[in-house]
């Protein structure tokens, strides 16, 4: 996407434009759902997250201080709806139908881990992002990640 | 497990509905809303988004079991538009989990799509990495040309359908299969089951040749599809043949979304071929040619894809019937564009057939002299290839001839979009990902001819958009021009300026602080006292000198009252918001309410006709069915005892022009008597105000103001506006182009005079009457008697602490000792001194004067009554005051009255006072 058209998307999603924030919205979904995917136990709770976060994020994008940080301005939104939900639901069962790999990702038995690693695998982000994003300290992200990765047999 | 092979196989899982941003976004406006049920309408328009083809979307429903005499029906009318495709599927037995599951499928396909190309795009990147290794031994290469040949058999000359027959084996197999790409890509596998060990050097240059063709044609949506669907047919319905996907195809031709066909591509495009093409057959043409591509830049190109389907597919119906035209094209004009765009293409091609001779000449010999096959044989068994990418061969020319063409062709190899090796670096180094490249090809070529047609389409608009006004003729003109701005994604047009947008209540001269609520004016009329705010309108009635409080009477739902004014006893609230219009009160009650979509831009009084020119933008929770045709269309009316009456400004009395805009400036006239619509007009476009009496300022290419006056419309251009106001002698204009100035037209459209200085940053503009108000957006206030517009006079100003009443005002002030209650009645724009009542108080007591309840004040011709209080040291004493011009003043006063005085009536010639101890009369 054009920078000056992602800036204006921004600015119009700014000043209350629910069409420009979902074409902003467009460019990030995916990642958003597969992070809240394979970190929930049941697909409803990750869905309620990205929908959960969307609002959020509408509502509050106003207070975004610069235009070109919408993405991580909403990841951010999204983490902290997780950990909400994690926190909240903390014996929520996964569900039936589930596939091989979110088993893996449910096998990891903390939740951080979890997200650390949906953000590091499905969303290509480096650990210094991932820790911005969390709000967990590089260190952290790293040994966790660690954790994660050694439990799912990656190389 | 790799961690790109997990991240691939976490994206297969497929997102669900909920939380794509066509669903999302209603999610964001109202916090309760669930996902939209599916119609026929929203099935198609997402399908569309996905990029479903025509044959396609037959195999689709087919596949997902709609009912057959669906699809017979479809396939047995080749020019049938969306709207009968919606009528077709809306008189189906499907329902909106029909549509939804086979909306899931799409997506699923689609979503596989993308993964598909992903996966090639690594293959592809793995395999050049490994033959870009110079120093490889024949043996550690095997492998390597194993993957390319498997490659080859798999993903191209097979097309798609070994893609798919090993996407159905995942699907069937599950983990199975997993274990087999692991195994593959450990290299475990036995020799014969993957390696071709008599694939020479040479054979693998030709194959290189076909791979890079192939490879060049992506996975489009309607290959992946044919794979689903044909599955979906063996288990769910009779498979269809080509020849009824193909009627199919003309049936559906609103879902054709230019598909690439390699036949046509393959064919030469001439000038007098390209002369002859519509739309859509020159896009096609065009969009084969991809000598275009480089002219735009990959962000262009991303963001133009979809617009390229969508652009041929509304170029393709307009190719169908006129009834299916949603876009109107200058095909001259696109003609003309097209040449341009095809002599260039032509020229191009020939240069590259040269080259490509060459080159074939160069690999024939090589391949002679490795090989004992002959160029000639491999090109006869794969004559497009040779035609197709002519690019591909070039790169061994600039190679020295004896060079391994195992060398060369992995560089060259991976470029396999017949594009040459520059254009892929330069992808990779600015996307990173060479996956999207075909993709950012096809879009590039299609913003390529978009944005040439656009430009053309847009200069030709621009002259014309003046001369373009007119009638329309139904409302399927305007249906269509709405649905056009819906699917081009027309953004809102300008925000409008509501009347009366202030902060603070104005009043002639006068800036009145009306606390919290902003105060409109308070009325009495006979026996009935009202109080208007923006809020409210509160009641009372006088009943043999008890007052009768009533209901508030509130504004409808999103709107609130923005003027009022009295007429015969009768209460007249204007008020705007999401719509706009006036309740009628008599009585303390709401007789009737008339109401006109849009915001209030100019409202008039005169000869029993209230008039309301308002901005109106629709929008869109509707679908675009035949029985959708009123829905966008501004609507007038009158709610009475709760039941709307409302009707569509007719389409005759809508004037469109070419530009784009899908807002409406609506005036129309409504009787007081009983709120009947009278002399609506509307104009559609991208207006910035109406007034009352038919007049527009709107934006196009340019600005445009423009008088309706029965059938004539008489118009003029100006630079493009960011505000505009039109008062009875003229409008007030300020252009985009000239911040912190006013341009003031007169009747004719022409300028008279210019308000310079003005805040750069002007909030809102409008009339009332004569005097023009511009405020800016830190409230400052701007007020200019526009009553001769050769010669505007601001008007001074002044602050006051002072409610209104209908024409007059009421302003207390309290200095040098005494408190002043002034009566000022509006003249000229300017308040004029009627009356007013001084009363001296010692200066801490004058501190602590207030004025009373504004319902307490009521003015006739000559008589003035108002209340104040004041705190003496001991007791708050309320006092009632009525006073004339000659008159002495006459008062009445309680003690710490509960309330104070907090209504007054007329009886006789007597003003009676209301407090909480009782009904009093000032003497």
């Amino acid at each position: 996407m054009d920078k000056e058209y992602y800036k204006d998307l921004s600015a119009r999603a700014a000043d209350g434009d629910a069409k420009s924030f979902s074409k902003l919205y467009e460019l990030i979904y995916r990642g958003m759902y597969y992070t809240a995917y394979y970190t929930l136990p049941n697909e409803k709770d990750a869905v309620d997250a990205v929908i959960g976060a969307a609002r959020d994020g509408f509502k509050s994008i106003g207070r975004l201080r610069s235009e070109e940080a919408f993405e991580a301005f909403m990841m951010k939104t999204l983490c902290s709806r997780i950990k909400t939900i994690c926190k909240e639901n903390s014996e929520t069962s996964g569900d039936a139908d589930e596939n091989e790999i979110k088993k893996a990702f449910m096998q990891l038995e903390d939740y951080m881990d979890r997200l650390c690693a949906a953000l590091y695998i499905a969303c290509r982000l480096d650990v210094s992002i991932i820790a911005a994003y969390t709000g967990t300290l590089r260190g952290s992200v790293k040994k966790r990640l660690s954790t994660a990765l050694r439990a799912l047999d990656l190389e | 497990m790799t961690i790109e092979e997990m991240r691939s196989s976490m994206r297969e899982k497929v997102v669900p509905e909920e939380v794509v941003p066509q669903n999302v976004i209603n999610c964001l406006i109202d916090d309760e809303a669930q996902p939209p049920k599916l119609d026929a309408f929203a099935f198609l328009t997402r399908l569309r988004a996905l990029g479903i083809g025509s044959a396609d979307f037959l195999n689709l429903l087919q596949g997902c079991g709609a009912p057959q005499s669906v699809t017979e029906r479809i396939k047995q009318n080749p020019a049938m538009n969306l709207q009968g495709l919606v009528m077709t599927l809306e008189n189906s037995e499907l329902d909106s989990d029909d549509y939804t599951r086979m909306l899931l499928t799409a997506r699923q396909v689609w979503e596989r799509t993308l993964t598909m190309r992903l996966e090639k795009s690594e293959r592809l990147s793995r395999n050049i990495e490994q033959l870009d290794e110079p120093e490889q031994e024949p043996v550690e290469v095997s492998p390597v040309i194993e993957e390319f040949d498997d490659y080859d058999e798999d993903m191209c000359e097979l097309s798609f359908t070994a893609v798919f027959d090993k996407i159905n084996e995942e699907m069937r197999e599950g983990d199975d299969n997993a274990e087999s790409h692991s195994e593959l890509a450990d290299g475990n596998l036995e020799p014969n089951e993957c390696v071709v060990p008599e694939m020479s050097a040479e054979d693998y240059q030709i194959g290189a040749t076909t791979d890079n063709e192939q490879l060049t044609d992506d996975p489009t949506m309607a290959e992946v599809f044919d794979k689903i669907s044909s599955e979906l047919d063996e288990t769910n319905a009779p498979a269809s043949n080509d020849s009824d996907m193909h009627s199919g195809e003309n049936a559906a031709s609103i879902f054709d979304e230019a598909e690439f066909d390699s036949e046509e591509a393959d064919s030469e495009v001439d000038d007098d071929e390209m002369s002859e093409l519509t739309f859509t057959q020159a896009f096609d043409k065009i969009k084969s040619k991809k000598s275009v591509k480089n002219e735009l830049d990959d962000n262009e190109a991303d963001s133009s894809e979809e617009s390229f389907a969508d652009n041929s597919e509304n170029s393709g119906n307009a190719a169908v019937s006129d009834t299916t035209m949603l876009v109107q094209i200058d095909e001259e004009m696109l003609r003309e564009n097209f040449e341009k765009l095809a002599e260039k293409a032509h020229k191009e091609k020939i240069e590259k057939e040269k080259s490509e001779k060459a080159k074939s000449e160069k690999v024939k010999r090589s391949k002679d002299e490795k090989s004992g096959k002959t160029v000639s044989e491999k090109q006869s068994n794969s004559p497009k290839t040779a035609k197709q990418s002519p690019a591909k061969v070039q790169k061994p020319k600039e190679q020295p001839k004896d060079a391994e063409p195992l060398k060369e062709e992995p560089v060259e190899k991976p470029g396999s979009f017949d594009e040459n090796n520059e254009s892929t670096a330069d992808i990779e180094e600015r996307g990173g990902k060479i996956y999207h490249k075909k993709a950012l090809v096809s879009a590039a070529v299609g913003a390529a001819a978009l944005l040439c047609a656009a430009y053309f389409i847009g200069a030709r608009v621009g002259a014309n958009d003046a001369k373009a006004l007119h009638y329309a003729k139904d409302n399927s003109e305007i249906f269509n021009k709405i649905y056009e701005a819906y699917s081009d994604n027309v953004p809102r047009g300008s925000e409008a300026d509501e009347v009366n947008r202030s902060e603070a209540a104005l009043f002639g001269d006068l800036v009145l602080d009306s606390g919290d609520v902003k105060s409109i004016g308070n009325f009495a009329l006979n026996t009935d006292v009202y109080s208007v705010t923006e809020e409210a309108v509160s009641a009372s009635i006088i009943n043999n000198g008890v007052v009768i409080p009533r209901e508030d009477i509130v504004p409808p739902e999103s709107t609130h009252f923005v003027a009022a004014f009295d007429n015969n006893g009768e209460l007249y609230a204007l008020f705007s918001g999401k719509r706009s219009g006036f309740m009628k009160i008599r009585g303390g009650t709401e007789d009737y309410t008339v109401l006109q979509d849009g915001v209030l831009t100019d409202y008039d009084f005169s000869d029993g006709q209230i008039k309301l020119g308002t901005v109106y933008t629709p929008i869109f929770d509707h679908t675009f069915t035949l029985n959708d045709e009123n829905v966008y269309l501004p609507k007038t009316g009158v709610e009475i005892e709760g039941e709307e009456k409302l009707t569509s400004v007719p389409a005759k009395n809508i004037i469109i022009s070419s530009a784009k805009g899908y807002s409406y400036g609506v005036s129309a006239g409504y009787s007081t008597d009983s709120g009947k619509t009278s002399d609506a007009v509307a104009v559609m476009g991208d207006p910035v105000a109406a007034s009352a009496d038919g007049r527009f300022a709107l934006n196009g290419n340019k600005g445009l103001l423009l008088k309706a006056e029965d059938e004539k419309i008489s118009s003029q251009t100006s630079e493009l506006m960011s505000h505009a106001a039109f008062g009875k002698k003229g409008c007030a204009v300020a252009e985009e182009s000239e911040s912190g100035k006013v341009k003031i037209f007169g009747d004719d459209f022409k300028v008279k005079s210019m308000l310079t200085g003005v805040s750069e940053k002007i909030g809102a503009m409008w009339f009332n009457g004569d005097v023009l108000t511009v405020t800016d957006e830190s409230d400052g206030i701007l007020r200019v008697d526009c009553a001769k517009v050769e010669a505007p006079k601001p008007i001074t100003l002044k602050m006051a602490n002072g409610i209104i009443l209908g024409d007059s005002t009421l302003t207390c002030q309290t200095q040098d000792g005494k408190l002043t209650i002034t009566r000022s009645d509006l003249k000229n724009g300017v308040c004029e001194k009627h009356s007013e009542y001084v009363k001296e108080l010692p200066e801490e007591q004058l501190q602590s004067v207030k004025l009373g309840d504004s319902r307490s004040a009521l003015t006739d011709d000559d008589t003035t009554g108002i209340s104040y209080s004041y705190f003496d040291g001991v007791s708050v004493i309320s006092e009632y005051v009525v006073f004339t011009k000659d008159a002495p003043p006459k008062t009445v006063s309680v003690y710490d009255d509960k309330t104070g005085f907090t209504a007054a009536f007329k009886m006789g010639s007597e003003i009676n006072a209301v407090c909480a101890d009782g009904i009093k009369v000032p003497k």
